[in-house]
């Protein structure tokens, strides 16, 4: 059922029972009231006309006492205010105003000293009627007043009338103002399911207002609130994804370069009759290499899933880790006609291995996409930090360009690096593992010349022994 | 959808069901509660004041026991027996007379005259009417009257349920003939006339003298046991012949008070006769003075 609904009904229900509970209550508090103030009048005035009668009996004692004169007793009632009876002593009705079949129940039991009085219904009227017992010298009666009290039934019956007629104007006017009630407190409740309609569409920028102290408003500002968290977790879930992708491209990406030496190398022990030493010297690159995958692919997944930032950084010989990256190079180097200059100033810098390798192995494989020959890497103490630069002399970057090459996925001329199997993530990932070792990457470039690029690391604690 | 459009139907007509059953049940517990309350009974008391005895001026023939006859009235022309009230006790019962109050009939308690007793006990008092020629005997004919008495207190707003002293009742018994109306306030303990009023109807040929009031006045004060404190004084006026007196040491008034006109040198005829106490000053006219009529001296 819906709320309007119940609302409508449980509210119709509240009224009518109040209604008539309240009715009730009225009707007979007024009802009994109204009969209480009879009685009481009655009495009273039963007072006066017992006096009235006395002093009558008085004044005729003479004639009254031989015998129970009717005429006498007629004189008597005509200064009573109701209608009279009188009885003997042993209740024989010696004189009555009211009807023959008029049953005097009244009678069964009047102590002395008291008022007895009694509500009853005679010839369809209703009468209160008082009875005492009336002494005068040697007279005993029993004295009855009836007083007619069909005006207070009458009156009960039209205040009974005029309830129902206000009853149930009452309930229709009430179920009209329940069905607005109703409609406007259930306004509130669909702007609520429109709202969550919505955002199942993805608007996720819909949100609720919340005016006012209520349940209801305390309902939107929930609602907002749940919104906001689920808007949130969206983002944070796409963000997730695009992340997870980046991951598979970017390692995608990364093992073409290691594979690429790994190739080579295993093609020229494949195609060549080499010497012990150099099919060594193959074998230990094809394993290094084997081995820095193995270790970059966790280490990529830090970095870009996880967002991963606190990798510890260990102290290398600056010259030992550019022979090292110069010595996985070599195949693609010969691939591409290119050649490796280092410039490299011995020291102990701080880097983190296999991502700083991935570093270089980016910034050198996209020099020698560029187009660039001869690729200068010079190293050199500045201060309390290594500066690394790599020079090529390829085409260069228009200066339009610079500000976005970090980008995921970006590409200068996507037509040649796609050409060139680029997918446009190797500076992005370069960037962020500059980051890790407290640097960015410097990049400056002039079309047609070649382009610089630079970062610094940390200088680490192993002393130079030269 | 069709379930729920089922059951929101089937609420609205329990609804309206409801509405109107109750309105039938309802009507039909008033109605028998109305059919309870109409066949209904009640017993009241015949309340009455305490039969306290009064002040100690009251003489030994006052009782408390119901059982008792009630005391003997006094002899009107020897007023010596019979209970009397202080003068305390007068004032107070003036005071009470004279305030905000509420009547309510009673019937005698022990030491109060019976209604026989007090009407003819005022049947007594009239005489001194005919005794100073104010009233011809022949219109006091009690036969042909019609009498009327009852029994009350005059009890104070707010303490209208319980009854004082019975010193305070007093019978209202009323003479009615062709010829006037007859209205004394009697106390219902000594039997002695606190107030009266009398208006002649349809004998106009009644005369009054100044000395008839005066005489009227010291009869009404000796019968309560009062003397007067500085003297009666007498008005004349065209309308109004009165006398009146200082009583109590001074703390109230008797007075008696006629309207009328004069009908011939030295009469003035009567329509009305007011007796009653006082703590209030009688404001009587004094502005004429009547050739022929005596002023009264002390």
């Amino acid at each position: 059922m819906r709320l309007f609904a119940k609302l409508f009904i449980c509210a119709t229900l509240v009224i009518c029972i109040a209604l008539l509970v309240s009715g009730y209550l009225l009707i007979t508090f007024s009802h009994e009231r109204a009969l209480s103030r009879e009685a009481e009048r009655a009495i009273n005035q039963y007072q006066y006309d017992k006096f009235t009668a006395q002093a009558g009996l008085i004044a005729n004692v003479d004639t009254f006492s031989e015998e129970f004169s009717e005429r006498v007793l007629q004189q008597l009632s005509a200064d009573a205010s109701g209608l009279l009876a009188f009885f003997t002593e042993n209740k024989t009705l010696l004189y009555s105003e009211l009807p023959a079949q008029t049953d005097f129940i009244i009678l069964s039991d009047v102590p002395d000293n008291s008022y007895v009085h009694q509500f009853q219904e005679v010839d369809g009227g209703s009468y209160i009627m008082v009875c005492s017992k009336l002494t005068q010298g040697n007279v005993k009666l029993y004295f009855l007043v009836a007083t007619d009290i069909s005006d207070v039934v009458a009156q009960k019956e039209q205040m009974a009338q005029s309830f129902v007629k206000v009853y149930f104007i009452t309930l229709l006017l009430s179920v009209a103002v329940i069905l607005i009630l109703s409609a406007f407190i259930t306004r509130p409740i669909k702007r609520v399911i429109r709202a969550a309609a919505d955002i199942a569409r993805g608007q996720y920028n819909e949100r609720l207002p919340t005016k006012g102290g209520d349940e209801i408003s305390e309902l939107s500002k929930s609602f907002n609130i749940m919104t906001d968290a689920v808007e949130d977790k969206i983002v944070e879930l796409e963000e997730s994804a695009r992340q997870k992708e980046d991951f598979v491209a970017n390692f995608a990406h990364e093992l073409k370069t290691p594979l690429t030496s790994v190739i080579g190398y295993a093609d020229m022990l494949y195609q060549k009759s080499l010497p012990l030493e150099q099919v060594k010297d193959a074998a230990s690159y094809i394993l290094s290499e084997g081995l820095r995958l193995e270790s970059l692919s966790l280490k990529l997944l830090d970095l870009i899933v996880l967002n991963r930032q606190d990798f510890v950084l260990e102290d290398m010989r600056s010259d030992e880790l550019f022979e090292n990256i110069a010595g996985s190079l070599k195949p693609l180097l010969e691939e591409r006609k290119a050649s490796l200059i280092p410039k490299i100033d011995p020291a102990s810098v701080m880097v983190e291995y296999d991502l700083f390798k991935t570093l270089m192995l980016n910034l050198i494989d996209n020099a020698t996409k560029a187009g660039g020959h001869n690729i200068k890497i010079v190293g050199s103490q500045n201060g309390s930090r290594y500066s690394v630069s790599v020079n090529d002399d390829g085409r260069g970057i228009p200066e339009t360009e610079l500000s976005k090459i970090t980008e995921a996925f970006y590409m200068v001329d996507k037509s040649r690096s796609r050409k060139q199997h680029g997918a446009g993530l190797g500076l992005s990932l370069a960037a962020k593992i500059a980051k890790v070792h407290g640097s960015t990457l410097e990049f400056s470039s002039i079309e047609g010349i070649g382009t610089i690029v630079k970062l610094d690391l940390a200088l680490g604690g192993i002393e130079d022994n030269e | 959808m069709n379930k729920q459009k089922a059951f929101t139907a089937m609420g609205i007509i329990l609804s309206f069901v409801i509405a109107i059953g109750g309105w039938v049940l309802t009507s039909t517990l008033i109605d028998m509660r109305s059919d309870a309350l109409l066949s209904a009974s009640g017993i009241t008391l015949m309340n009455a004041p305490d039969a306290r005895l009064p002040e100690s001026s009251i003489s030994s023939t006052a009782v408390d026991d119901p059982n008792v006859e009630a005391p003997m009235l006094p002899d009107y022309a020897q007023n010596t027996d019979g209970p009397t009230l202080s003068e305390n006790e007068i004032i107070s019962i003036i005071k009470n007379l004279e305030s905000p109050t509420i009547e309510r009939l009673h019937e005698p308690s022990a030491g109060q005259i019976t209604m026989e007793q007090a009407i003819e006990s005022g049947q007594a008092w009239c005489s001194v009417f005919s005794e100073s020629g104010i009233i011809p005997a022949e219109l006091f004919n009690w036969e042909d009257m019609r009498i009327n008495a009852y029994l009350s207190q005059r009890l104070p707003l707010d303490q209208s349920e319980q009854f004082l002293n019975p010193i305070y009742s007093y019978w209202t018994v009323t003479y009615s003939s062709v010829y006037m109306d007859t209205n004394l306030d009697i106390n219902a303990v000594t039997g002695k006339v606190l107030k009266a009023n009398i208006a002649l109807h349809s004998y106009p040929q009644t005369a009054l003298y100044p000395n008839a009031i005066k005489n009227v006045l010291v009869r009404f004060i000796d019968d309560l046991g009062l003397d007067s404190y500085d003297g009666i004084k007498t008005t004349n006026d065209i309308i109004d012949l009165s006398a009146y007196t200082l009583i109590a040491d001074g703390e109230a008034w008797a007075v008696v008070n006629t309207t009328g006109r004069v009908a011939t040198e030295g009469t003035y005829v009567v329509s009305n006769i007011h007796v009653y106490l006082s703590m209030q000053e009688p404001q009587l006219y004094r502005s004429y003075s009547i050739e022929g009529i005596d002023e009264i001296e002390d």
